[in-house]
């Protein structure tokens, strides 16, 4: 039993990741969009000092940064997140009524779940990595790992908020701009350090899902200490919103009839 | 035609409504072993409504229904993952043991030889015609042996001789004690059937 749950997760698995690499635009996209960013910021942004703050849990640590290292670091951090979000709504929106049937045919739910966020994992993964590297080329980081890290846990958040709209949306635009609806207002404004550090309430900000893993990237970029409440704040954050796509992928493969062994649907 | 006291597919004064709209108003039929039921009725009359309550994807309102678990179903719709190949849907769909049900693979293989499908199996499924798409289904929904098959309109654009090809597995699926339930348009199709109910007004007919 296990052995063919694991042998059905792997070729889904399997095929999730070849259905991302025969998505060319989102290829494309995974490469562009950040060199684009990273692009205009280096032709556009000062070279002028500001003070920022940083979350430490307790602690609130100040730096002085210039705009061109915070924009580049915050808009890695934002776009990674859109992107993530943008993959996960193709894995999880697309082709749904096909996994229902696969559902109905006998493929459990949370398979499914775990095997397609496996892929969605392995591609974030990527981008993270390419971000975190191409980041490096342009600005000195303090800690790359941890920078990678922040971009990799982002990447889960906003991913697995992308797969719980992708799966609960009927149609693919409306998903869309809720994704966009979200990652504008959250990982590419409010978290944006410089709004962050003079904001009236910022107390509203940390209860936004980008706020942890970009304080962990900013430690890693600009600090040399670790930020143990952010991990911690971060990883709550990713294990909620895999729960909650869990909790969504098994109502909508499921569906309100889910036959018992005895196949009998009485009212 | 085998026994028909071994029931698969049942339903009792069945009531099935979308929203405020009732499309099926107490409807009972059942489907036994080795049983070739047709359900016919005019565009829209619920046909599809109705064996997608069967299958436990629609909630009825009202009555009691009983279908075997392991059922092989061809909806109407085209449902099949357009970035996948024949061989990579086929491939998953053998990997599901629907109520421990396995897929033999020399009566797959000789399926796809049946169906002309050999020669589509690295094609990307958003690239074939109608027809074969719908052999696909139609694979699909027989590839287990499944005791009952539910076949919504599986027929559309298969040509003459992938018709009677199509009624040769169907024969030998039935043979072995399969039951089928199958919605179909065409007049041919009835004289092949045991039995045959019409949806009219929500209400069957037998």
């Amino acid at each position: 039993m296990v052995d063919r749950a694991s042998s059905t997760g792997w070729l889904v698995f399997r095929l999730s990741t070849l259905e991302l690499w025969r998505n060319p635009l989102g290829m494309v996209l995974l490469v562009v969009i950040p060199s684009v960013f990273i692009a205009m910021i280096l032709w556009t942004a000062g070279t002028g000092s500001l003070p920022l703050k940083l979350y430490f849990g307790e602690e609130v640590v100040e730096v002085l940064l210039t705009q061109r290292q915070t924009a580049l670091v915050f808009v890695c951090a934002a776009v990674s997140g859109f992107l993530a979000a943008y993959y996960a709504l193709v894995l999880f929106h697309s082709d749904l009524g096909y996994f229902r049937y696969c559902s109905f045919m006998g493929l459990s739910p949370l398979v499914f779940t775990l095997a397609r966020f496996a892929a969605f994992l392995l591609v974030t993964s990527l981008l993270a990595a390419i971000t975190a590297t191409g980041l490096g080329y342009v600005t000195p980081l303090e800690q790359p790992l941890l920078v990678f890290a922040g971009f990799l846990l982002i990447t889960v958040i906003y991913g697995a908020y992308g797969g719980i709209v992708g799966v609960l949306s009927r149609s693919f635009m409306p998903a869309l701009l809720m994704i966009v609806l979200l990652a504008d207002l959250d990982a590419a404004w409010l978290q944006n350090p410089v709004y962050y550090s003079a904001a009236q309430e910022s107390t509203v900000i940390q209860w936004l899902p980008a706020f942890y893993p970009c304080q962990i990237v900013f430690a890693g970029a600009f600090t040399s200490r670790g930020n143990d409440a952010a991990l911690a704040g971060a990883a709550t954050w990713a294990v909620a919103a895999i729960a909650i796509l869990v909790l969504a992928v098994q109502v909508r493969l499921r569906g309100p009839l889910a036959a018992g062994p005895a196949g009998r649907f009485d009212q | 035609m085998q026994s028909s006291e071994t029931v698969l597919c049942q339903c009792t004064a069945l009531q099935v409504s979308y929203g405020r709209r009732r499309i099926i108003d107490s409807c009972s039929f059942k489907v036994g072993q080795g049983q070739v039921v047709g359900l016919t009725g005019e565009n829209g009359s619920g046909k599809s409504t109705l064996v997608k309550c069967l299958l436990g994807f629609v909630r009825p309102k009202g009555g009691h229904v009983y279908c075997d678990p392991r059922a092989g179903y061809c909806p109407q719709e085209n449902y099949l993952h357009r970035a996948y190949t024949v061989a990579e849907h086929l491939e998953l769909v053998a990997s599901l043991h629907r109520g421990g049900l396995r897929v033999d693979p020399s009566f797959l293989a000789r399926c796809l030889t049946l169906l002309k499908l050999d020669r589509y199996l690295r094609y990307p499924i958003r690239r074939l015609s109608g027809g074969t798409y719908q052999k696909v289904k139609f694979l699909t929904a027989i590839v287990h042996r499944p005791p009952l098959l539910v076949l919504d309109e599986p027929t559309d654009g298969f040509d003459w001789s992938m018709y009677l090809v199509f009624w040769d597995l169907v024969r030998e699926l039935v043979a072995a004690g399969t039951g089928v339930l199958l919605i179909s348009h065409l007049v041919h199709d009835r004289q092949r059937f045991d039995r045959i109910y019409e949806l009219r007004d929500g209400v069957v007919h037998g």
